[in-house]
């Protein structure tokens, strides 16, 4: 494990930090959740790279192609989300308790 | 060149499942009457299923296809079977909802989408290489992120859809990142590949650590606490047939891939941190699901949280050595338990308030069907006994055969503990027969009820002849699923 991925994946776990502590805005898990993707899909290349063999770029171009499909789907949400309630924040969100 | 070739028919026999998609599309399209174009939809889905289920009699058994990408066996083969009849099942329960005009709401949109994530868990299902089973699952969890909004007038709806979204992105990164250190370590993504590498090298921790978030992350789409909360909420959103249509497939499709794994890696590599933590897990389910669900008011609500507590029972066979009989038992414990629910909700649906014309929502109205009808409430009872476990009916005896392998194994004080909590989970779909039998009936708010007719009869009827009949031919059951499955 080089220093690259360390960095990478010290991202993906501020990532998932910041979904857990965030509690202000919808807009910021979306961002999140495509970071998360995308630093995976660089450690899927950094590791084609080192192993030299196409399989991981391959999975990487995959992988873009999905976080684009599921951000579509998390914008969709919010604009439904705004033209029913007008709001777009995490803290109005309590209508269900587990 | 003659790979090619092969490879090319592959092709068109795997765009056969697209060519019903391409042509419902043009089709909603250019009807402009509503009715008829649902209609239509729903009757070329049927057929879709119909057509899919031939293909799977016609072609063999078992097959390698697309390079060992697609590995089919047996039970694959059978438990596909059952996940395309319970889906007919259910589109032709929205069916009947549509045409009575009850409060179901399904648009056309939604039923396209069932499609396509039917498709994705077939493939997921055969699925042998890592990327193909990550794209496949996420086909699936993209339609499913919106069918859990199709009631999206409402702001519980649209706050259940956007919690299953987060936790469903969560769950996919967790595998992924299970899949990056596997690739890294073992340069490869094919299920014998990374079993022969993996053997070279048996105390890497790097490959361990990836197989483990895997299966981490595919409990967390299987809803086992303490990820439970997430999918009580998006079920409530949902209405009862969506609920069903998603608890259903989600625990077909995840206990197969989680059997794939099993078998293919899990077993050589000697992980044992696995099972540890899963029966932790499981506990942890059994606690939640029966204390959580003793204060609840929703019958919604109540579902969801027994599927959480029988997917905990789903994935026990991952606690016990003697792994190719708890398989068995555990798909006969699933379709025993796919019984009964498609009855409860059958019932459940099928009793419409006359004022506005909903359905019933609070436990505590479930006493009307008893006061009105005593043969639809004596089935009823009989559904939540046999859901419950108690003796003289089945799942008494599914429930026990999971269970008592552990004591061979000498895991004696473990057993005790799950009995006791099996126990918990009789007492709580106990207290709904107490509330229908029992408890007085609520003056505030009486509303007149009546039956519908139709198709749901039909269903309710064939459930209890199932419940009855399976008493009497118990071992011939069992023995059959043993041969279909070809494991002796």
């Amino acid at each position: 494990m080089n220093l690259i991925d360390l960095i990478l994946i010290a991202i993906y776990v501020i990532g998932i930090s910041g979904l857990i502590f965030n509690k202000n805005n919808i807009i910021n898990i979306l961002i999140i959740s495509e970071l998360n993707l995308g630093t995976l899909g660089m450690l899927f290349v950094l590791a084609s790279v080192e192993l030299n063999d196409i399989l991981g770029e391959l999975s990487g171009l995959y992988i873009l192609t999905f976080t684009a499909a599921e951000s579509a789907i998390g914008l969709a949400i919010v604009v439904i989300l705004y033209s029913k309630t007008g709001i777009i924040n995490i803290r109005h969100l309590n209508k269900l308790k587990g | 060149m003659m790979f090619l070739f092969e490879n090319s028919i592959n092709m068109i026999k795997y765009s056969i499942y697209l060519v019903p998609l391409i042509i419902m599309i043009l089709l909603s399209i250019s009807i402009k009457e509503d009715s008829n174009r649902m209609m239509l939809l729903f009757k070329s889905l049927k057929l879709t299923i119909i057509l899919i289920l031939v293909l799977l009699t016609i072609e063999e058994a078992i097959y390698v296809k697309l390079n060992g990408h697609l590995i089919k066996t047996e039970l694959i083969t059978f438990v596909e079977y059952i996940l395309l009849v319970v889906s007919y099942l259910i589109i032709s329960m929205f069916e009947e909802g549509v045409k009575e005009g009850r409060k179901t709401k399904i648009t056309e949109e939604a039923l396209i989408l069932m499609y396509s994530s039917l498709i994705g868990m077939l493939i997921s299902m055969e699925a042998h290489n890592l990327i193909t089973l990550f794209l496949s699952l996420e086909i699936t969890s993209i339609c499913f992120y919106i069918l859990a909004l199709n009631k999206n007038s409402r702001k519980v709806s649209i706050e259940g859809g956007l919690k299953y979204y987060i936790i469903g992105g969560i769950a996919s990164t967790i595998i992924l990142l299970g899949i990056v250190s596997i690739y890294k370590n073992t340069g490869s993504l094919m299920y014998t590949d990374i079993l022969v590498i993996g053997m070279e090298r048996i105390g890497n921790y790097q490959v361990q650590m990836g197989i483990a978030l895997i299966v981490l992350g595919l409990i967390i789409k299987l809803g086992v606490a303490p990820f439970h909360g997430w999918l009580i909420d998006t079920y409530e959103g949902t209405g009862m047939l969506m609920t069903f249509y998603l608890t259903i497939t989600q625990k077909i499709v995840t206990i197969i891939v989680l059997i794939n794994l099993y078998k293919n890696l899990i077993t050589y590599l000697n992980i044992e941190v696995i099972n540890k933590g899963l029966l932790v897990l499981i506990l942890v389910t059994l606690i939640v699901g029966t204390v959580g669900s003793l204060r609840q008011q929703k019958v919604i609500r109540f579902i969801a949280y027994s599927a959480i507590v029988n997917s905990a029972l789903l994935i026990l066979f991952f606690v016990g050595n003697n792994t190719e009989e708890l398989i068995i038992y555990s798909i006969y414990y699933l379709i025993n338990y796919i019984i009964g629910l498609a009855v409860l909700i059958n019932i459940i649906i099928g009793v419409v308030k006359t004022k506005n014309g909903g359905n019933i929502e609070i436990l505590s109205e479930l006493k009307n069907i008893w006061l009105n009808n005593k043969v639809i409430g004596i089935s009823l009872i009989i559904v939540l006994i046999y859901l419950a476990g108690l003796p003289p009916f089945t799942n008494f005896i599914s429930k026990i055969i999971l269970i008592l392998p552990l004591i061979v194994e000498g895991k004696i004080y473990i057993t005790m503990i799950i009995f006791f909590l099996t126990v918990g989970i009789m007492i709580y779909y106990m207290n709904v027969v107490k509330i229908i039998i029992i408890d007085k009936k609520q003056e505030v708010g009486v509303e007149t009820y009546k039956m519908t007719k139709g198709g749901s009869i039909t269903n309710i009827v064939g459930g209890i002849i199932w419940i009855i009949i399976s008493q009497i031919y118990l071992d011939e059951i069992i023995s059959i699923i043993k041969i279909i499955v070809a494991i002796n």
